[in-house]
């Protein structure tokens, strides 16, 4: 035999005694690995959601507002060996049967090499055929057979906002298909490049019908890659000129040829590099809103003409050499017209162009430097650009240009023979860089780049162009998806932690019952520890031998709690998809275990409990042989604890010192404003808590003495005192689950109560709106609510709207599981909520300059800030965030704070000046988010009138508190789940009541015997029982409820803030009775035999 | 006179009483015990005999006085050290045989041998066997302690406390639980293994039969020894 032996053979021999234990330390370690395991759940069910997403698409360039020729997708390949797809995304909405409409839906123009990516090849869709995700499907009601539209914004390669762009009054198309098919999440059905595990609502249908229907033949604004590769460097190698949108054009002598874009504004790369290239000067047009003579005794003037602006160079521009930049040449008719010589004075009105697209009128002044003959500018007609809605209009009535045209102006006869003979032959020239100041705009800052040479010159210039210009600065750039897409997914809120952390008290309920279900254990076996120090092993080696039999306990138990602990994670897993969804926005987790984090997790667990069952051993070891041998419990030992105990200063000092602080820190916070009052009270009640089991404790010891009243009650409260620290264990559980609970409930907030504050998340705002299309009428203006009839609707009477500008990013808000890369972000006019007052006044800082260079930014709400990014705010060091604009730059963020609320309607985005947002994303136009104020009382109106007006652009606008709401919805479930897992703690240290009083019972029976013995009835023994642990169950619940009242006092003022009342006196009811009931049994178990033969025993 | 294996001198023992005080169990005892004799100790209850066997045996701590063992002064030695004359030098029977109930009568006998500083295991499970053979055992080894009457279970006791051959054996009520024919069975043993085996034994006893079986017998009164039987 050996000792490992005799432990072995001790523990098995005592396997019964053990079983508790064991059953203790397996709850503990199930919980402790069950927890961890659904981060790992969470974590696998995100990434193999972020692949279903793209299937076996690596790299992605989305060109977003911009088209490349489709063959690029061809050339790509040859050139790197990689399959790749190309595809066309467009936002819209869909209507099935019975109108019903389902706004925000991604449409998908694809063919069998975007199938191919799923990894399930499949057929072409026919030209009339669609097919829906399961979500979408679904939401519409429809199956195979069912006809199905979608409607989107009609594609414009100028961008819908640019000066001079059509916008007409219907700018979305529509097309009705049939479908075919409903696609799984295998078959790529959840397509979308956004990190998020929401499922989009997602509509496919044939490459080249969706191409027909938007009119972009043979174009693609995504190519997805189906592998690794230098796919940036690939397409420098095979790009064309027509790729981005550049085409020439031939003077009618075939002198020169001139670079223009299907954008008509060319990008202002293209114009840096080009212009260094060659012989070549640089164009831009404008249309100016007059011309008239200046200082004239009787002035003239003709509206609406087209001016030229141009560098000088021979051959090529009709700007002589010398021209100064406020002069200006005029054509014969304008000379005529206006009757100018050379030297008059001549100004020009003309349109400046702001973020929200608002137009303010400006003019400056110049002198006639000539006067050109209608001939000489022939060919500046021919070569003139080609504005939609303009060039080809009949008559000067018919110009559909964006800008707001004065309709008595358009029916000049003067001028409508002008168009009549001329058409868009330019009036006027000036030199470029005085048309660039006036006419610059974030869209570019020419029309066209003309080149000296014939067609044999076409080439070389083409090679020098491709070769300077970088396809990045275009926004030609691809990012490496996959990647990003689970890097997303493994930087998630890690909801292991989170469990863990929930859980920890039901951890430490689990131990602290089994480190005392150990020392009973040992207890029991007090003899055979005395005899073993009799024949000579030290205290260690004794301590050493029962530490080794609890080793084999806390294998088993580990080994067992790694078994239970993946069945608490499919609960917990359950919970998550039933009745707390709201934490995970009803994402579907599916149950996923590394090998590590259970093996993590038990050698955690069993760590924890062999400390505890360490700390159980060293007390029962610490006595001598004579006292075990003897039987002798520790009070009656030589020295009394009662006086080592009064003896020990931090014992009896710090437990009222303790309480005197913490009265002092909640009078100080009731009578002073703190900045951090609910940190300070929590702290304050912790402390309280802790001073309050001191007192217990010290009570106690004075209970262990003699003395006092001698009653049969007072007899029971007494032994209260003998066994001081299972009472003590026992309290303390009480009282800290008490607390926990108690402090944790009273976070509950009513998002309701103060939501029509300024101050509050909706910034006062009843209704909140967000449409798939853009809307490009200033919703801000009276004219863009006479272009959209909101002006008719009664219900928006009085009610006015901020419009918000958005570009599309990933979600940080709590509904994103996924850690967002790349916020989204919004264009704000901050004036706009500064002057209601609304969300606070750090507004201010979005209208600072940053000395380096940065654009400010502001955060969503502070949740965003500290859980939905991790980014830390400040004007000086606040984090930035890199993004990359529509020129292939880098815009810098700087988060210089943000909205001061937990929870407002901005949560998951940044805030940044429409300016900025403009300048960098000129593309990105109108608004696609409002907000609106309305009467008070008709917000249902309002809201049936905007949905009315706005419905074809896929608006859905929702209360702002309903936004809220569901926002604060995952914080509230965090909530509920902390409560229903603190009060399974609790429930724990009620079980643990009843094994106290079994095993005091045992104890104690042959002092029980002798009480009937000498004449007391069953009844007022297990009345004199049943006292002394009710006690004990006051005092811990006393303890915790009181701490808890100071933790709680800030959110008992806290306007937001709605106490449950009635939930924490059914929670104290509930658990007062679970106690007594286990008392009760307990007794009843323990009592239901003899107690007389205790007696013979002694 | 040869040299005492045992000698006490002026053994004092209290303890604080609740109400204030001392309680003096012992007052000033003294003792020499020639190596290879036996004595007993009678007395009343709570005349401290016990109390006097636990300070022997080193279960316990004189107030005042000093206690030399085999040339080794007791009150120099820390803990560690008291427990390995315990494992080595002293063997004691209680009353109550202490056997562990999830071990065999041989494994038993053998705990103390399980200390590092003991004999290697195979020497000592032969001892133990001799032992147990020597007691009338030897077809009880495999049984547990349940499994035995009270007199063997008493034997095994005894055999316990030999295996490691202290010099020095102490009994406390050796046959306080056992009939009268066990007790002279377990009384002939303890003779026999002090004739034998040449420890020296100290037996604490309410038994006049079993003292007089010894060398010498001492009488504790008022927390005095006084030699012979008062």
């Amino acid at each position: 035999m050996t000792r490992i032996s005799l432990s072995l053979r001790s523990t098995l021999y005592y396997a019964w005694s053990h079983l508790s234990v064991l059953a203790g330390i397996t709850l503990a370690v199930a919980v402790l690995v069950g927890a961890l395991l659904v981060g790992d759940s969470v974590k696998e069910t995100l990434s193999q959601s972020a692949l279903l997403r793209l299937g076996g698409a690596h790299y992605a360039l989305d060109t977003k507002g911009r088209y490349v020729r489709e063959d690029l997708a061809d050339r790509l390949q040859s050139e790197t060996s990689v399959a790749m797809a190309p595809a066309l995304l467009l936002p819209g909405v869909a209507i099935g049967p019975a109108a019903k409409q389902v706004n925000s839906i991604q449409i998908v123009g694809m063919d069998e090499r975007f199938r191919g990516l799923s990894g399930q090849p499949g057929a072409a869709l026919p030209g009339d055929g669609i097919a829906l995700n399961s979500k979408l499907a679904g939401e519409l009601g429809v199956k195979a057979g069912d006809p199905v539209s979608i409607r989107f914004s009609k594609p414009s390669q100028l961008p819908r906002d640019a000066p001079l762009s059509s916008r007409q009054g219907d700018d979305t198309v529509r097309g009705t298909f049939t479908v075919v098919a409903v696609w799984g999440d295998d078959q790529l059905g959840r397509f979308s490049l956004t990190a998020n595990q929401i499922v989009p609502c997602n509509a496919f249908v044939s490459l080249r019908s969706l191409q027909a229907l938007a009119g972009l033949d043979g174009k693609a604004n995504l190519l997805l890659a189906a592998g690794d590769g230098d796919f940036d460097a690939a397409f420098k190698k095979v790009w064309r000129l027509d790729d981005m949108g550049l085409a020439w054009r031939k003077s009618h002598d075939y002198k020169y040829y001139q670079l223009e874009s299907d954008r008509i504004i060319m990008d202002s790369a293209v114009g840096r590099v080009a212009e260094g290239v060659g012989n070549s000067a640089g164009a831009l047009t404008y249309l100016v809103n007059s011309i008239s003579s200046e200082g004239a005794t009787n002035p003239r003037s003709t509206p609406y003409s087209f001016i030229l602006a141009m560098a000088p160079g021979p051959g090529l521009s009709p700007v002589p050499p010398g021209m100064k930049d406020d002069e200006i040449l005029v054509n014969r008719w304008l000379a005529d017209q206006l009757s100018l010589r050379e030297g008059d004075g001549v100004r020009v009105a003309y349109y400046e162009f702001t973020a929200w697209g608002r137009f303010v009128e400006t003019s400056r002044v110049f002198k006639v430097n000539g006067i050109v003959g209608m001939e000489a500018l022939k060919q500046e007609r021919e070569l003139a650009p080609r504005f939609p809605g303009l060039t080809d209009a009949g008559r000067c009535a018919d110009w559909d240009i964006g800008m707001p045209l004065d309709a008595g102006k358009m029916e000049d006869k003067a001028n409508e023979a002008y168009w009549d003979a001329y058409r868009d032959t330019p009036k006027a020239i000036v030199t470029l860089k005085a048309g660039q100041a006036m006419w610059s705009n974030r869209f570019g800052n020419l029309t066209a780049i003309r080149f000296k040479g014939d067609a044999s010159c076409l080439p070389a210039i083409e090679a020098t162009l491709r070769q300077r210009l970088d396809p990045p600065e275009l926004g030609f750039a691809f990012s490496p998806v996959r990647q990003i897409a689970l890097k997303a997914a493994g930087q998630a809120l890690d909801f292991g932690q989170l469990f863990l952390g929930m859980s920890l008290f039901v951890i430490v309920a689990a131990l602290m019952m089994t480190a005392l279900l150990f020392s009973f254990s040992i207890q029991q076996r007090s003899r055979e520890t005395g005899i073993l120090l009799a024949v000579g092993y030290t205290p260690a080696r004794v301590r050493w031998l029962l530490i080794r039999e609890g080793l084999w306990v806390a294998g088993a138990g580990g080994l067992l709690g790694a078994g239970m602990g993946t069945l608490y994670t499919r609960a917990l897993i359950w919970a998550l998809s039933h009745p707390w969804r709201g934490a995970v926005a009803s994402t579907a987790i599916r149950f996923h275990s590394e090998p590590l984090t259970i093996v993590v997790g038990v050698v955690a667990g069993i760590a924890m409990a062999m400390i505890a069952l360490v700390m159980a051993t060293w007390r029962q070891t610490s006595r001598s042989a004579r006292e075990l041998l003897g039987g002798q419990e520790g009070v009656f030992s030589v020295q009394s604890p009662v006086s080592r105990g009064i003896r020990a200063p931090v014992g009896v000092i710090l437990p009222p010192l303790g309480l005197a602080v913490a009265c002092v820190l909640v009078v100080l916070g009731v009578a002073t404003p703190l900045q951090d009052p609910v940190e300070i009270f929590f702290a304050a009640g912790s402390l309280l808590l802790v001073s309050l089991l001191g007192l217990i404790r010290l009570y106690f010891i004075r209970l262990a003495g003699s003395g006092g009243r001698f009653t049969l009650a007072a007899l029971g409260i007494r032994n209260m005192g003998r066994r001081r620290t299972r009472s003590l264990t026992v309290v303390g559980l009480m009282a800290v689950g008490c607390f926990m609970v108690f402090a944790v409930s009273s976070m509950q907030e009513n998002i309701e109560k103060g939501a029509a504050e300024r101050s509050s998340g909706t910034g006062g705002f009843a209704l909140f709106g967000e449409s798939s299309i853009p809307i490009l009428a200033d919703l801000a203006s009276p004219a863009g609510w006479e272009k959209l009839r909101l002006d008719q609707e009664p219900g928006l009477r009085g009610a006015s709207i901020v419009p918000i500008k958005v570009r599309d990013g990933d979600d940080a808000s709590c509904l994103n599981l996924n850690r967002a890369q790349s916020p989204r972000l919004l264009g704000v006019d901050p004036v706009a909520f500064e002057a209601r007052g609304a969300f606070g006044p750090q507004w201010t800082l979005l209208k600072e300059s940053l000395p380096d260079g940065c654009v400010p930014g502001l955060v969503g709400d502070s949740n965003t800030a500290q859980w939905g990014l991790q980014k830390k705010v400040g004007r000086e060091n606040g984090d930035v965030l890199l993004y990359r604009d529509e020129q292939g730059g880098t815009l810098k963020v700087r988060l210089v704070g943000a909205l001061p609320m937990r929870v407002s309607v901005f949560q998951g985005t940044v805030l940044i000046p429409a300016a900025a947002f403009s300048e960098r994303y000129p593309s990105e136009s109108g608004a696609r988010m409002f907000l609106a104020d309305v009467p008070k009382g008709r917000e249902q109106d309002a809201r049936e009138g905007l949905t009315r007006r706005l419905g074809k652009l896929g608006v859905t606008v929702s209360g702002t508190v309903a936004r809220l709401k569901e926002f604060h919805s995952v914080e509230s479930t965090y909530l509920a789940m902390f409560l229903v897992l603190g009060g399974l703690g609790l429930l724990l240290g009620s079980a643990g009541m009843g094994i106290v009083v079994l095993r005091a019972i045992r104890e104690r029976r042959a002092e029980f015997a002798l009480l009937k013995a000498v004449g007391y009835s069953d009844q007022q023994v297990r009345g004199m029982i049943a006292g002394e642990h009710r006690v004990m169950v006051a005092l811990g619940l006393a303890a915790g409820v009181v701490s808890s009242l100071a933790a709680m006092w800030p959110n008992l003022n806290e306007p937001g803030v709605t106490l449950p009342v009635a939930t924490m006196l059914a929670f104290l009811a509930g658990i007062t009775l679970f106690h007594l009931l286990w008392i009760e049994l307990s007794i009843r178990w323990a009592l239901r035999a003899s107690l007389m033969p205790a007696l013979r025993n002694q | 006179m040869t040299t005492p294996i045992l000698s006490l001198t002026n053994i004092a023992k209290s303890y604080p009483a609740p109400s204030g005080g001392v309680v003096e169990v012992l007052k000033s005892v003294s003792l020499e015990v020639e190596a290879g004799r036996s004595i007993a100790i009678v007395g009343p209850s709570g005349s401290g005999k016990s109390t006097l066997l636990n300070i022997i045996g080193t279960l316990d701590f004189p107030s005042s006085g000093s206690m030399v063992l085999e040339g080794q002064d007791m009150d120099r030695l820390g803990e560690a050290e008291k427990a390995a004359v315990r494992n080595q030098k002293i063997g004691f029977v209680f009353q109550q045989h202490y056997l562990l109930p999830q071990c065999n009568v041989l494994e038993n006998v053998l705990v103390p041998t399980l200390i590092p500083q003991s004999k290697a295991l195979q020497i000592a499970e032969s001892r133990a066997r001799d032992l147990l053979e020597q007691v009338g055992l030897s077809a009880r080894l495999d049984y547990r302690p349940g499994q035995l009457s009270g007199g063997e279970q008493l034997r095994v006791a005894v055999v316990r406390a030999m295996i490691n051959r202290p010099r020095l054996l102490l009994a406390d009520e050796p046959t306080g639980s056992l009939d009268r024919a066990g007790a002279e069975n377990l009384a002939d043993l303890l003779v026999r293994m002090n004739r034998q085996q040449g420890m020296t034994l100290i037996v604490v006893t309410h038994s006049i039969p079993l003292a007089q079986r010894m060398d010498s017998m001492y009488s504790l009164v008022d927390g005095m020894l006084i030699p012979g039987n008062r």
